[in-house]
């Protein structure tokens, strides 16, 4: 588990790849994020669960785009797990919604 | 114990308390004046306190006090032997020839077979060393603390000077412990100036700040006609202009003479690195500010028949300078109106929205609508790995008729004299995302009184606060503003909104049919 200001993130591997992030993701946390996706990027399912997530800014999204290219090329995935109302609501304005993979 | 034992035993006690490096002094047990009398001193305690036993056998311990030795102490320390318990305390104490030091110290009864204390026995260290490292330590942890602090969440550079300047002067408060600390200066970045003053005084302390701005960065004191003594240090930075002196006032000879001056200088020199830091990520900001609006259309752009009025305003913190754009593009009988956000920061932000909005720019003057200039934008965006917002309004000049297109972006309000709602915008994806998706075109009503209102996150967002309402509220915003004059209404949004603390870079354009001149009158 990492810690940055608001942001906790958690990598847990099984037959799948799931990061967990909880807090907000920000231009000072943005990064931990990045640090965790990147390390298990790969040709493997990878979830990230933002349920806990309370606030995306752009830098956020740039990452979680970052991901979704990485995964995509990779020969991987990326599904964005049950997210949070705010994630889902900045999803939808930014037409993620029907590009990225999606599990309530 | 036996008398016999006693009798053997009284040479090695003597001799083990002679010759142990713990200071030890035996008093009698008179606590009142003229105090208790020294009977007992080893050469270690000689040797702190500075003087030879002949002087000090027959005196009281009170011929080691001085101007610095704390009163509280000495109360405590009687009420502690008038109830024959034991003491532990920490005082200034003086050496023969003046010099102050600090000893931690502890007294305790030494009662005969009746139980009555007949004389008490002090041991003491000389800490003064150990005291000033913590101490010292603990300064300059502080100043690196509060620039870290200050780094990862930075204000303007003003109150991040203040807030810097405060700090070091409180550090060096609990360093010395005695007098006043301030810290004096001003900072000259690019256009801006600003002068911090903490606990500065007029007079008398900005002569002796004078005195120390000259110095070398040498740690300097001095004392006036008065007696009021002072030591400082200059805290200039070769880096971005900062002028600035550090200085302990108000003290007087005794607390100058104690003072620990090269740790002084030394938290000095952590100011000095702090307010360097502060300097550099403050040039910069103003680097990125500079070719952002560098890169931005230098007056409002012009469209026949229609009011247009742009502003931009970076944010407060370097890393959210640079990325948002907005620009007009005239083709034909149409005006593409655009307002974008890289997501960056930065000079480097500020760079790759040259380049974005060029390109944007030059697909639509190639005559390609909206919608394919945003789709081949988003093949350009995801083969440099950038991401990007925009959105794109498009005014057919001589129908009138207005259409948007959003990459991923915030849609516009509209408003009239008596409403204002957010525009149904269907966003396509944001640029960057890669593949081949498809950018709805949406058909936006207006009338001749239409405002129209585009503009960035910065001008909204809230991380307490879900953009729905955010949304809502900038509506709400540009009803009550009820504006005839774009200018005002911008200028209005933008200062509603800098009253809520905002960090992010803020663009809006805003554009509705001129008053004055009627449909299709313009020339193309």
């Amino acid at each position: 588990m990492a810690s940055l200001d608001n942001l906790t993130v958690t990598t847990a591997t099984d037959d799948s790849t799931l990061v967990i992030a909880e807090g907000q993701i920000d231009s000072h946390t943005s990064s931990l994020l990045d640090e965790a996706l990147t390390a298990v990027a790969g040709d493997v399912p990878l979830s990230v669960n933002l349920a806990g997530i309370t606030f995306v800014d752009s830098s956020g999204l740039r990452v979680i785009v970052g991901a979704h290219k990485r995964q995509l090329s990779g020969g991987g995935s990326l599904t964005i797990v049950k997210p949070s109302v705010p994630v889902a609501r900045l999803l939808d304005i930014t037409g993620l919604t029907p590009e990225l993979q999606i599990v309530p | 114990m036996t008398q016999q034992t006693d009798d053997l035993l009284l040479p090695i006690l003597r001799a083990a308390l002679d010759q142990t490096r713990s200071a030890a002094c035996i008093t009698t047990a008179e606590l009142d004046r003229p105090g208790p009398e020294i009977v007992y001193v080893n050469p270690a305690y000689c040797e702190m306190i500075g003087r030879d036993e002949t002087e000090v056998l027959g005196a009281t311990p009170r011929i080691m006090q001085g101007p610095l030795t704390s009163r509280a102490e000495l109360d405590r320390l009687r009420r502690d032997l008038d109830a024959d318990r034991p003491f532990i305390g920490e005082t200034v104490n003086y050496r023969r020839d003046g010099q102050p030091f600090l000893i931690s110290w502890r007294i305790d009864p030494v009662q005969g077979p009746d139980g009555v204390t007949t004389h008490y026995i002090a041991t003491q260290d000389d800490i003064t060393a150990l005291r000033r490292a913590e101490r010292l330590l603990s300064a300059e942890k502080a100043v690196d603390g509060s620039v870290s602090i200050l780094l990862s969440h930075p204000a303007d550079a003003t109150t991040n000077l203040q807030t810097m300047a405060t700090d070091i002067a409180s550090a060096v408060s609990d360093l010395v412990g005695y007098g006043r600390a301030v810290v004096v200066g001003d900072v000259r970045l690019g256009t801006s100036r600003a002068a911090f003053a903490v606990g500065a005084r007029h007079g008398a302390d900005e002569q002796l700040m004078e005195q120390v701005r000259l110095g070398p960065g040498t740690v300097q004191s001095g004392c006036d006609d008065e007696g009021r003594c002072w030591v400082g240090c200059a805290l200039a930075s070769e880096l971005g202009g900062i002028g600035g002196a550090l200085a302990v006032v108000d003290l007087d000879q005794a607390e100058l003479d104690f003072i620990d001056q090269a740790a002084v200088g030394r938290v000095a020199e952590c100011g000095r690195r702090a307010l360097s830091s502060l300097a550099e990520y403050e040039r910069q900001r103003l680097v990125a500010i500079e070719l952002q609006r560098d890169l931005l259309p230098e007056t409002d752009p012009v469209v026949p028949g229609f009011d247009v009025v742009a502003r931009y305003q970076p944010g407060a913190f370097a890393t959210r300078v640079g990325g948002d754009w907005y620009d007009v593009v005239r083709d034909g009988q149409r005006a593409v109106l655009i307002v974008g956000d890289m997501a960056g920061s930065g000079v480097r932000a500020a760079a790759d929205m040259g380049r974005v909005r060029l390109l944007v720019k030059v697909l639509l003057q190639q005559g390609r609508s909206a919608a394919d200039a945003l789709a081949l934008l988003n093949q350009f965006c995801s083969e440099e790995d950038l991401v990007a917002t925009a959105l794109a309004v498009t005014i057919d000049l001589p129908t009138r008729e207005v259409s948007a297109v959003s990459a991923g972006h915030l849609p516009p309000v509209i408003s009239s004299p008596h409403t204002a709602e957010i525009a149904q915008v269907t966003p396509g994806p944001l640029l960057g995302i890669g593949g081949s998706p498809h950018y709805p075109r949406s058909t936006i009503t207006v009338d001749d009184d239409t405002t129209i209102v585009m503009f960035t996150d910065g001008l909204i967002e809230r991380p307490d606060e879900l953009i729905d309402v955010s949304l809502e509220r900038l509506a709400v915003e540009v009803l009550a503003a009820n504006s005839d004059d774009l200018a005002r209404l911008c200028d209005g949004l933008i200062l509603k909104r800098q009253a809520n603390n905002p960090t992010d870079d803020i663009a809006i354009l805003t554009v509705r049919p001129s008053h004055r001149s009627g449909v299709g009158e313009g020339s193309g």
